[in-house]
């Protein structure tokens, strides 16, 4: 109930003399065209999440058969000071590399979006590290951050810094992953550019007749235009980046002394290294708690902050 | 990351009332070159690199500091490479996957975000936070279930885990169409509902004709994410003639040794599908959505 | 809203119900088809079944790839053995990564393969007993009066347990020296010897070396004279050649608490640490670049680091200096130990066609099976015939002293044996020890952050 009152505060009529065929008419058509995914939840999804949500008061080895502990593992979570760290590490991670990847991503959007020659080229190269594959990807940094030998440090030797040991630093490691993330950065601005390219023209050149210029036009116009893929890749990012895994898988296994562990790595190697199944499913729920907080909140402050164009005669 | 700085100062550069409007053009011109260039050559070092490495010899390859032009060049390693696993068989299975999965997907993603942005129904919102639900667990966790249930149906060792589901919608890209079609002027519908349309009509004549863009995006996505699809193809695809070239990829990769200029020749065929597709599909994403008549 | 509300609470029932179903049905698939010969130790299980030839059978075996060769030498093992047993057809199912991900799952559905190879690091061989994981092979052994004498025996014992045989021993592996020849040459250094009983190579005469091959230009060293290898049995090994010990074991050998306290211990962990940060003769692990510091070798930075024999295809790629592999450095013990293992041909409990699987694991641990894997590299066979034959020591491909891998095998100190190892050596050995190579704590306290919980977890597993 908690979750309907925050996501259904809008209308909710009282219901009287409850007519079922006309309700069922009005919403058929909703339900058929929902239908695919409605089924493939029930279906696909459902059971094993539901199973994933059993699991966590379970004691598992994936081998031996499956015993009910209660709330164990969930207890076990807050003595495990590895929990806590993981924790941190990865929010940690999502407020840096969620704001700098929405920002950096429509910046370059809106240079790709410019009229220049040679658009083509850019936005492909742009594109094209969200082509290569992630392991390939995750080899070819590490290799980047290699303190002596590695592109970045002989870079900035050039203007004369003495880089950090990158990958290998205690300090250094995490925010080498996010400068990592905001190279794939790519893909992102593509969905940014996608929008752009839907903002009326028209709209532009009436507020250049109405003086606005550069920043205005960027606050009045682009900006709350954008909201709706804004709203999109803010949510999208959060979720994504509470689970990220593979570049700490590959790269650094979490180190060094555990800079790097991750939730989802910290699970993973519950789940499958140490065969905590039960231990491991416990704390996926719990990550998925704490990302559905952060969803709900976004999602129910859209609609203070989101502008759909496509809404603003119906509904305001 | 200074690219934001940058795009903040060009305003204030064009603000200059030396300059005509002309040489303010070219300046702004020149400067969102430099801008892009320095971002493309962050962006392309590592494709540089690949294909570098990819002409190498195994040993040429740890070579410091690193050659970029190798000598000589092995261009034998692309042959090497494609026979070393059975890549035809690989690429053909990849390619059936995903182009099965792109028929799905775009199908039923349309429908699912339509029923999303544009139809009043019960349950609604209800579901579409459960939908987001869906990609907040991590996938770790559901793996084993999913296993056993795909083994009850006799799929494993199929592509049928693989593209089925597909037919289902799925999360970040109806989110993503839904966000589309929000945006579209509602006033489209109303007129088309005047003139007799159903749903389904609104959705085929009004929606999907003005929505090229996004669905070119979505055959960009799944094309890019099922030609690399990696866990599920590992667990899933047992006989290695089942494999997809995100596993046969792989291969060329030991926990010892790696044949790094043999990964890098496979991994650069393996990506030229993608990047071509991408290059020509731009028109299409790219074109914007056209507002004719809804202009106020 | 009240249409709402009763609606919910059916959804309700609906999910606990599906809750119920999917939980039991996991543990239904879960538990492992009980086999009477994998259960009971002793007793004639099923001698009365005709040979496995005679039975026609499907048998599937999963394996992990270590580079395209394996795959083919694997398929090719597949169809050969079908020419001989036409009624019994191998389906090779290669794993090309995260093997251990794709064979937990497995196991976990209730689809154990009928042969896999089977790491004893990731799953120690107690659990394996415990939980009846696999096909129990002594009896089918004993009744083809099967020989076993070829194998290292330490590398047959990491697959017996209480009287049961588990696997048949595929490799063995241990830590050997890698060392630059151009570089010793250069510094007028005599190469170190290869002979696991040679005295005079001591960790004194070790770091004398290493101070002779390192060189510093304008505060920067361009040459190190060694590369530490973080991984826990390269840095064990040290640990072993003091004399030291990583565990204590009681009478069954298996593993009660964690030793590294011990002054052997401490002392070897110490030199590790001295090497990097006070004779500064082997990089950091914030200087060192990765991919496991090969890298570092291969382009000449470091003259001596350690590694095991199955990544000599990696250094075989190394065309602009000669290379070589010598003895590990001894303390203070009195005999050499270096840290290793390897893994074995399993099959799992749950196989249809236990005959036919025992057949097959005998095929593939026989010596031609083998020395098909050594001409592909990257493998350290476990028979002493492969071993010491001339395709494992083939005297055209460095090193001239492969002979050392082979004696090496004698003197490998078996990992702690213990449920909870695998957790132990990831979840705190790894971490903690990131603390000793960075310098910031002393090893008595790296040992002392960890011991405590490793001793609690050892002693409940």
């Amino acid at each position: 109930m908690a979750i309907r009152s925050l996501i259904l505060p809008r209308k909710v009529k009282p219901i009287r003399n409850f007519d079922f065929s006309r309700w069922v008419r009005k919403n058929k058509d909703g339900w058929l065209f929902a239908s695919p995914w409605i089924i493939g939840f029930f279906v696909w999804t459902l059971g094993p999440m539901l199973a994933s949500l059993g699991l966590a008061f379970t004691d598992w080895d994936l081998i031996s058969p499956i015993q009910f502990v209660g709330l164990k593992n969930f207890q076990m979570m807050f003595k495990d000071p590895l929990v806590g760290q993981s924790l941190k590490v990865t929010i940690i991670y999502a407020l840096t590399s969620v704001p700098l990847n929405l920002a950096v991503g429509l910046g370059i959007a809106m240079l790709l979006n410019a009229r220049i020659i040679g658009l083509r080229f850019y936005r492909t190269a742009f594109y094209l590290p969200s082509v290569l594959s992630g392991v390939a990807v995750a080899l070819l940094w590490r290799w980047l951050f290699s303190p002596e030998f590695g592109l970045i440090n002989q870079g900035l030797s050039l203007i004369g810094i003495q880089g950090p040991s990158w990958l290998g630093d205690q300090n250094w490691a995490l925010p080498s992953l996010v400068v990592m993330s905001v190279w794939g950065v790519g893909a992102g601005a593509i969905i940014y550019l996608a929008g752009l390219q839907g903002i009326p023209t028209e709209l532009y050149e009436a507020a250049e007749v109405d003086g606005a210029r550069g920043w205005q036009r960027f606050f009045s116009i682009t900006l709350p235009l954008m909201t709706p893929v804004l709203f999109f890749q803010l949510v999208v990012g959060v979720i994504n980046a509470l689970q990220v895994f593979t570049q700490a898988y590959i790269m650094t296994g979490g180190g060094p002394n555990r800079a790097t562990l991750f939730v989802i790595l910290y699970l993973y190697q519950n789940a499958f290294q140490y065969q905590r199944m039960g231990f491991a499913s416990a704390l996926a729920w719990v990550l998925f708690i704490l990302i559905m907080v952060l969803t709900l909140l976004i999602y129910r402050s859209s609609s203070s902050w989101v502008y759909y164009e496509g809404e603003s005669k119906s509904k305001r | 990351m200074t690219t934001m700085n940058k795009v903040s100062s060009k305003p204030v550069k064009i603000n200059v009332p030396l300059l005509t409007t002309t040489q303010r053009r070219l300046l702004r011109q020149l400067i969102i070159h430099l801008v892009l260039l320095s971002g493309v050559f962050f962006m392309l070092i590592p494709l540089i690199w690949s294909i570098s490495s990819s002409l190498k010899s195994a040993g040429d390859v740890y070579a410091l500091p690193p050659k970029w032009i190798p000598n000589p060049i092995h261009w034998e390693n692309y042959a090497e490479a494609v026979t070393a696993i059975p890549f035809w068989r690989y690429l053909w299975n990849t390619t059936f996957i995903t182009l099965v999965s792109i028929v799905g997907k775009v199908f039923s993603v349309t429908l699912v975000a339509f029923a999303f942005a544009r139809l009043e129904w019960w349950g609604r919102d209800f579901f579409f936070v459960v939908m987001l639900a869906t990609m907040m667990l991590p996938p770790h966790v559901t793996l084993i279930p999913q296993f056993i249930l795909f083994k009850y149906l006799g799929w494993i060792d199929t592509f049928l885990p693989l593209i089925v589901p597909q037919f289902f919608g799925g999360p970040y890209l109806t989110f993503l169409a839904r966000q589309f079609f929000m945006t579209l002027p509602r006033d489209l519908d109303d007129a088309a509902r005047i003139d007799g349309c159903s749903n389904f009509g609104v959705f085929w004549r009004v929606i999907l004709p003005m929505s090229k863009p996004v669905i070119a995006m979505i055959v960009v996505i799944v094309f890019n994410n099922q030609w690399n699809e990696f866990l599920n193809a590992l667990i899933y695809l047992q006989n290695s003639k089942n494999f997809t070239l995100a596993l046969g990829l792989r291969m060329f990769q030991g926990e010892a040794a790696a044949s790094w200029h043999l990964l890098m020749a496979a991994s650069i065929l393996t990506m030229l599908p993608v990047l071509v597709l991408f290059f020509s599909a731009q028109k299409y994403f790219m074109q914007g959505i056209v507002f004719t008549g809804v202009k106020q | 809203m009240k249409d709402q509300r009763k609606l919910s609470r059916r959804d309700f029932l609906k999910v606990g119900a599906a809750v119920a179903v999917s939980i039991s049905g996991l543990a239904a698939c879960a538990s492992p088809t009980p086999v009477p010969t994998a259960s009971k130790p002793s007793g004639a299980a099923e001698p009365t079944k005709p040979p496995a030839a005679a039975e026609p059978a499907k048998i599937t075996f999963v394996c992990d790839t270590i580079n395209t060769g394996h795959v083919k030498v694997r398929d090719n093992w597949a169809k050969k053995f079908t020419e001989k047993f036409p009624n019994i057809t191998v389906e090779h199912q290669p794993v090309p990564q995260d093997y251990n991900t794709k064979i937990q799952t497995l196991f976990a559905a209730g689809t154990p393969p009928d042969i896999y190879r089977y790491l004893q690091e990731v799953v120690p061989i107690i659990t394996v007993v415990a939980k009846k994981m696999h096909l129990q092979l002594d009896q089918l052994a004993a009744a083809d009066k099967y020989d076993t004498s070829d194998f290292r025996k330490d590398a047959l014992n990491l697959y017996l347990w209480e009287g049961g045989l588990y696997a048949l021993p595929r490799d063995y592996g241990n830590q050997n020296l890698f060392i630059n020849l151009d570089l010793f040459q250069k510094a007028g250094i005599a190469q170190p010897p290869v002979d696991w009983e040679e005295k005079t190579w001591t960790f004194e005469k070790f770091l004398e070396v290493a101070k002779a091959l390192t060189i510093k230009k304008d505060n920067k060293t361009e040459q190190w004279g060694f590369l530490v290898n973080r991984g826990w049995r390269p840095w064990a090994s040290w640990v072993y050649n003091n004399g030291g010990t990583v565990v204590k074991k009681d009478a069954k050998g298996v593993a009660t608490s964690i030793s590294l306290d011990e002054p052997a211990a401490i002392e070897a962990l110490q030199f590790l640490q001295d090497l990097m940060h006070k004779h500064a003769v082997a990089p950091r692990p914030d200087m060192e670049s990765e991919l496991g510091g090969f890298d570092l070798f291969a382009t000449g930075k470091v003259g001596m680091m350690i590694n095991n024999p199955s990544a000599v295809n990696q250094y075989r790629t190394i065309t602009a200096f000669k290379w070589d592999v010598a003895t590990l450095p001894i303390g203070k013990a009195t005999r050499r130990g270096t840290g290793g293992g390897g893994s074995g041909w399993a099959a799992g409990a749950g196989t249809k066609s236990p005959k036919a699987t025992w057949e097959f694991i005998k095929y593939i641990s026989s010596a031609e099976a083998e020395i098909e894997e050594v001409e592909i590299g990257a493998t350290t066979p476990a028979r002493t015939s492969v071993a010491t034959g001339p395709k494992f020591l083939d005297p055209s491909k460095p090193p001239a002293n492969a002979k050392g891998f082979a004696q090496a095998q004698e003197y490998v100190v078996r990992d702690p044996v213990s449920v909870k190892w695998p957790e132990i050596s990831s979840r705190l050995l790894t971490p903690n020890m990131d603390t000793l190579w960075n310098g910031s704590k002393s090893p008595a306290d790296v040992v002392k952050a960890f011991k405590a919980e490793a001793d609690a977890l050892l002693a409940a597993g």
